[in-house]
């Protein structure tokens, strides 16, 4: 809903703004360089206008008024700079420094914290208060992720909006009134959300903060590198902070391209990935039945003699390489160049356990064209197997905004419930299995076509009819300009790709079509060329065996040797059973466990913090990262390891 | 000529005063109430640990040479009053200037600078204190308290 | 706008090249197009009512990433008149070059080679543009503000590992040394010399001063000093401390005599801040800033007569500044680096024994430098090395920009302490002892009597002490008093941001000058309105008065030097900062 917005001019401490009629005060100050202390106040959140903070005054105005929920009306003088205006600030502070506790030594928020900000630039230097404090027992688990501190709390009500604005599941509210407010999980309640860290950084103060950075480190004392959450498909934008070669937090970073400055839990507090175990540090190379720790010329050495050896005695169609979708994008292209190239053998895929080729052809298809904007500017969105409140939180949140604050319709079928179905206009459950039955209704029924034929009796016999299907369609809505999200992990054989592209064709041109990846590279991956049949750039080459298949060749000894990157995101179970046939099992990994432990040699990795690397959101944005830690000891980064066999192999 | 026994008479008077000088290390000089040397972490009365960790010392410390690591208090195993206290503590004190902004900076009176002077050494790694090395006696955890 | 009469007669005569004048605390600060610089400092110089005779500074602050990246700045006395002017030029990052006012002022012969080496603009027409602090095979320029840190990581348990020890990868080329090496680059060869090293490692050199002598048998042709072996980077480490932080390192510059430093600094800071303070920290300023004058005179004092063979001088000497360092240390707890004047004040209040220590050491020291006189001032040998030896002109030592007991020993009576009273120095009766000749023997006399002077500043310091804070009560600059934040939440707030972060300066420049025992030390502190400074500058006496070494040493003897050196008393730590 656009209207053409009048332009209105007006005067801020002397100098003249322009700026669209309606636009509050405080935002039009900003415009033009002038920066209103504010507490209760955040861009994103709807305002509340109860902190009082941004007081400003208006000539000819009886009092001062908020700068945050006033709109500026042509032709006004406001002065943000006045006695009234500075008294008015001291006087707020004080009054929210009254019953605050002295803790800024033990609080974590000291250093960041908006509240001892403005006390020094806005605030009185001494007390006048000389009553008792009131007190509360301190802290208090909102969750395991979570502390409250309710002496510290300034009841600014950001955490309070956040939940109920945009994670929508409002388990914060403010109980009791008056001088006894307190913000508390609702009743009947738990704050279990995987979005409860934003109230974290959200909070002015040292109110709300997490388990996880609990007195880990003050924010001086840490180096700040920009980086991207490697633990789903969104690629979320995160600061890294660290100190003494550890990562202490992550923090946002607005990419309104992507996650609007947000982040999941799962993402903010996922950044030890050790969980205690220690990290391999040298290679190691299997001798008389025992890994053995070796220097890195004689392991890789042993790999080119054994990779080169086993490609002579049994053929290239012996080897095979596994990528990952965990992995950067050079990394991928590097494997399938170190197997295709240097072994010039087409097995190449990035899962052991799900045949990557199928969604690298829907992305050849056309199919991987959305964009997260495109959830805002839709007219409707049609979600296929997908639950991304899941597998791409960031996602749904989005989703959830565009609901809220636009009205769109979403018509989402899943085999599983999901969040989801909260919000959708149409909600329908369909028997996993029966995907390919679907697609073929769902196209029919957009095409209004009668088909009463077995595959709608399969999609019966779980429960879901062609009836609900039509209402669904008619109730979202859904035409050129509809968004449509297909989990890829449906993508099973190509037929189900074609099926996706019928769908979407008849739906008409200029519909936005994207699959969700849950991982960190699934795009990126494919686009590399670590799955069967495809080059880098989505170019057809010959296909070989999928991963799924060379875990039973290599069961069978038909694969001799397989080549794994990226251990730790490769199930163990199909590395067992690819051990248990095959003569060379290369893998890079983190740590040694059972699965690394199994190897014929294993290469120490660099963790995804500690190289640099591409990687491909779920959008197709692709985004790079650089290292902020050191590899402890002599791990390595993949690429570089890779390399050097591929150039020893040339000799 | 007159003038060079003058001066020579002022040698010849010093010969015989006593002298300023004292012999270290059969005798020390005295050192002030406000002398500053090595640091000692204190502790109340109680027995609790004055420092809580909130590393404000080694933020004014202008040559960066102390370390805090913070952690959290429990009734079983208490070290400081309050929810936090310092896991870990060190002092470079080869870097150290002993210009007493730590000892200003603290807000529990835990770190003040007292007067042994006598600190050198000749291994770097041995100038390094830590905690255990600063911290006065008592009866807390860390001593099996 | 009338700002001052100065800043009219240069608008009229260079109506095209004056621009942006304003008045700072009493002086005139004006910016003058590159071009006409050269024409404007003439002017300012001869012109009968400017007069400005005395190029007191010569700096540059680098405002990166402004634009206009490169200020520099020719800050000028006027003896007659008795005021300063400040004069400004921009230079621009693409073509970092100035003119060479080497000819209208001789001291901005080092001056020029500082701004060189640490910011890279080159000066046309100096004779000798080399670097001065920094090795001289280095490619870099460090006090440009893109120019990292660097330094070595402190080492913990957790990191002493794997800090391994930093070799230095900037070896220097292996070649044949030549004169120029030795004499800079006016250096030539002459048939019948030598030319030989005295130091930097040499006991009779105030510290790491080496100087390159050409000599004709025992007559110094030429005398090179060549300085910056002791140069530590404390002008870019102030750049990357809080400005309370900062005050540690000043006590590292001019080390015999730290609290001077400590003044100087915070004053240039409290002029930023527009901050006073109060009277008696005013008056203790005045009183420690005299103890170590005097503590400073004594060392060299000691060092000088030392180094001319009267070898029981520097025990006696050390003998009686050890009283003063005993009272430093009572009350601040430190002897030396006390950093006990700081932005604001003075750390704590004088202790109870303070006032009677002060007085014992004022009771007692009168009759010392009596005796020191007996041994020295009427002595034959003394007469013999000291008299006549290294004498320069007036106007000489005006043009090398010298100052303090060097140049009043020549009979300019130019004293900071008089011609621009701070810290309430205007509210004590003193005299400026000068000489006559401006020989060594001259500038004893006048450091002798100096610390007479002392003594009766001191006095009157203590006799009137006034009672009240000794330091600010602007909370957002000076810490609030420990007890207050046990209870207080606006001081606890206060406290922690203070030392954790350091409060914020507003944009500016500030030039403080004060009189330290070596002649003018000037701090030049530039802000950005962070709470850490752009820029400290250190007008560091010895670094200039050097420059008077070589002629004062040209046509005498070997052994003259040693005299000479002691005479001009120079500091390394603040020559080379």
């Amino acid at each position: 809903m656009t209207e053409q917005s009048k332009l209105i001019t007006a005067v801020i401490d002397g100098k003249q703004v322009t700026v669209a009629a309606g636009t509050m005060i405080l935002k039009a100050a900003e415009s033009i360089g002038i920066t209103i202390p504010v507490f209760c106040y955040h861009p994103r959140l709807t305002i509340s206008g109860s902190c009082r903070m941004c007081l400003v005054e208006i000539e000819g105005g009886s009092k001062p008024v908020t700068a945050c929920s006033t709109e500026l009306a042509a032709g006004v003088v406001v002065y943000t700079n006045t006695p009234t205006v500075l008294e008015a600030r001291r006087e707020i502070m004080e009054n929210l420094l009254i019953n605050h506790p002295l803790d800024c030594p033990v609080c974590d928020k000291g250093g960041e914290c908006l509240l001892q900000d403005h006390a020094y630039d806005w605030g009185p230097g001494a007390s006048r208060f000389t009553e008792r404090k009131r007190l509360f027992r301190k802290p208090i688990p909102l969750s395991d992720r979570i502390l409250l501190d309710r002496e510290r709390c300034i009841l600014c009500t950001r955490c309070v909006r956040f939940c109920d604005e945009i994670s929508d599941h409002r388990e914060l509210a403010i109980l009791e009134m008056g001088g006894n407010s307190e913000i508390a999980v609702a009743p009947d309640r738990a704050f279990d959300s995987q979005f409860s860290g934003n109230t974290v950084e959200l909070c002015p103060v040292g109110a709300l903060t997490s388990t996880s950075f609990r007195f880990k480190a003050r924010p001086w004392e840490m180096a700040r590198l920009p980086g991207i959450c490697p633990f789903c498909g969104c690629g979320c934008s995160i600061d890294i902070h660290t100190r003494s070669g550890n990562i202490m937090r992550f923090m946002a970073r607005e990419n309104p391209a992507v996650d609007d400055g947000w982040l999941c839990d799962r993402g903010r507090y996922g950044f030890d990935l050790s969980g205690g175990s220690e990290r391999l540090t040298k290679p190691l190379v299997r001798k008389q039945g025992r890994l053995v720790a070796v220097s890195w010329k004689e392991a890789i050495a042993t790999a080119v003699e054994k990779l080169r050896r086993a490609v002579s005695q049994y053929g290239p169609g012996a080897v095979g390489g596994i990528g990952s979708a965990w992995s950067s994008s050079e990394e991928n292209d590097l494997l399938q160049r170190l197997i295709r190239e240097s072994l010039e053998s087409h097995n190449v895929d990035c899962s052991l356990t799900d045949d990557g080729r199928p969604a690298a052809l829907a992305l050849a298809e056309g199919l991987g064209t959305f964009t997260f904007n495109d959830i805002d500017r839709a007219d409707s969105i049609l979600m296929i197997g997908a639950d991304p409140s899941r597998y791409q939180p960031i996602l749904d949140l989005r989703l959830k905004k565009a609901v809220i604050t636009r009205r769109t319709p979403i018509f989402t079928l899943a085999s599983t419930d999901g969040e989801m179905a909260r919000y959708a206009r149409e909600s329908l459950r369909y028997r996993a299995g029966s995907e390919e039955s679907l697609l073929r209704l769902l196209t029919a029924a957009v095409k209004k076509e009668k088909r009463y034929d077995s595959f709608e009796s399969d999609l019966r016999a779980g429960g879901l009819s062609r009836e609900a299907i039509d209402r669904g369609l008619e109730r979202a809505g859904l035409g050129p300009r509809t968004v449509v999200l297909v989990n890829a992990s449906l993508l099973t054989d190509d037929v189900r790709v074609y099926l996706v592209k019928e769908l979407v064709a008849a739906m008409g041109a200029g519909a936005s079509t994207g699959l969700l990846f849950d991982s960190a590279n699934g795009f990126g991956a494919r686009t590399a060329g670590a799955v069967p049949g495809y080059l880098p750039g989505l170019r057809p080459i010959d296909r070989g065996m999928s991963g799924p298949e060379m875990v039973v060749a290599a069961e069978r000894s038909t694969l001799k040797a397989l080549y794994i990157l990226n251990r730790e995101h490769h199930d163990s179970a199909a590395v067992a059973r690819a051990r248990r046939g095959a003569e060379l099992l290369i893998c890079h990994a983190l740590f040694l466990d059972e699965a690394s432990g199994s190897g014929d040699i294993v290469f120490p990795a660099a963790s995804v913090f500690e190289k640099q690397g591409t990687f491909t959101n779920t959008a197709g944005l692709a985004q790079s990262t650089a290292p902020v830690l050191n590899p402890p000891g002599e791990a390595r980064p993949e690429s570089t390891v890779i390399e050097e066999i591929m150039e020893r192999l040339k000799q | 000529m007159l003038e060079t026994f003058k001066g020579l008479l002022v040698t010849l008077r010093e010969l015989f005063k006593k002298s300023v000088t004292i012999p270290y290390p059969l005798e020390k000089r005295e050192t002030y109430p406000t002398t500053r040397w090595l640091h000692e972490l204190k502790r109340y009365d109680n027995g609790l640990e004055r420092c809580i960790g909130c590393a404000l010392c080694a933020a004014n410390c202008p040559v960066h040479c102390i370390y805090v690591e913070a952690g959290e208090n429990t009734d079983e195993q208490r070290f400081s009053p309050g929810e936090r206290y310092a896991t870990v503590y060190e002092i470079n004190m080869s870097r150290c200037i002993f210009c007493g902004y730590c000892e200003d900076a603290c807000p529990t009176e835990a770190i003040v600078l007292e007067k042994n002077y006598e600190l050198a050494d000749t291994d770097r790694d041995r100038m390094i204190y830590t905690k255990d090395m600063l911290l006065v006696k008592g009866k807390g955890p860390q001593d099996g308290g | 706008m009338f700002l001052s009469p100065v800043i009219s007669t240069l608008e009229e005569h260079f109506p095209d090249a004056i621009s942006e004048p304003e008045l700072r605390s009493g002086d005139p600060w004006i910016t003058v197009t590159r071009d006409r610089l050269a024409d404007v400092l003439t002017f300012l110089k001869i012109t009968p009512e400017l007069r400005y005779n005395l190029l007191i500074d010569l700096t540059c602050i680098d405002f990166h990433p402004h634009p206009s990246r490169f200020s520099v700045y020719y800050y000028l006395h006027s003896m007659e008149h008795e005021r300063k002017l400040m004069v400004r030029v921009r230079v621009p990052d693409d073509d970092p070059t100035l003119p060479s006012v080497i000819t209208i002022y001789g001291t901005a012969n080092w001056h020029e080679r500082e701004v060189f080496d640490q910011f890279g603009i080159s000066f046309r027409d100096h004779p000798d543009l080399r670097r001065i602090l920094n090795p001289d095979h280095w490619t870099v320029h460090p006090l440009r503000r893109d120019f990292p840190l660097g330094g070595e990581e402190v080492a913990f348990t957790h990191n002493a590992d794997a800090i391994a020890v930093q070799a230095d990868t900037w070896t220097e080329p292996v070649r044949e040394k030549t004169v120029q090496d030795y004499l800079g680059l006016t250096g030539e060869v002459k048939e019948g010399t030598i030319i030989i090293n005295i130091g930097p490692q040499h006991p009779s050199t105030h510290g790491v001063l080496r100087v390159a002598l050409q000599l004709e048998g025992e007559t110094v042709l030429r005398a090179m000093p060549h300085v910056g072996y002791l140069h530590t980077g404390i002008e870019k480490t102030a750049e990357n401390l809080t400005y309370q932080q900062a005050v540690t390192v000043t006590d590292r510059l001019d080390y015999v005599a730290p609290l001077s430093n400590n003044l100087g600094y915070a004053l240039a800071v409290e002029r930023l801040l527009n901050l006073e303070v109060p009277p008696r920290a005013d008056y203790v300023r005045v009183i420690l800033a005299e103890l170590t004058r005097i503590a400073s005179h004594l060392i060299w004092l000691g060092t000088h007569a030392f180094e001319l063979g009267v070898q029981s001088m520097i025990l006696y000497c050390f003998r009686e500044r050890e009283l003063i360092l005993d009272i430093f240390e009572e009350l601040s707890g430190v002897r030396m680096m006390t950093s006990f004047i700081n932005v604001g004040g003075v750390r704590t209040d004088l202790t109870p024994q303070f006032g009677k220590r002060v007085r014992e050491f004022l009771a007692l020291f009168p009759e010392k430098l009596d005796s020191y006189e007996d041994m020295l001032t009427n002595n034959k040998i003394w007469l013999k090395r000291t008299k006549d030896i290294g004498a320069l002109s007036q106007d000489t030592l005006i043009d090398l920009g010298v100052t303090g007991p060097a140049l009043r020993s020549a009979g300019v009576a130019f004293d900071v302490r008089t011609a621009y009273p701070y810290c309430g120095y205007n509210n004590f009766t003193f005299a400026v002892p000068t000489g006559t000749t401006g020989d060594v023997y001259d500038k004893y006399r006048v450091r002798m009597e100096e610390m007479r002077q002392s003594l009766g500043i001191i006095r009157q310091a203590m006799d009137g002490l006034p009672e009240g804070p000794f330091r600010s009560d602007d909370r957002k600059v000076t810490l609030p008093p420990r007890e207050e934040i046990e209870t207080g939440m606006e001081q606890l707030i206060h406290h922690f941001l203070l030392v954790s972060r350091g409060f914020p300066v507003p944009e500016g420049e500030a030039y403080s000058l004060i009189e330290s025992p070596r002649g003018a030390l000037g701090f030049f502190v530039s802000s950005d309105g962070t709470p850490m400074p752009r820029r400290v500058r250190v007008r560091a006496p010895s670094f200039v008065n050097l420059q008077a070494l070589e002629p004062m040493c040209r046509g005498g003897m070997i052994a003259d030097v040693i005299a000479i050196i002691a005479g001009i008393d120079p500091l390394m730590g603040e020559v080379d900062r």
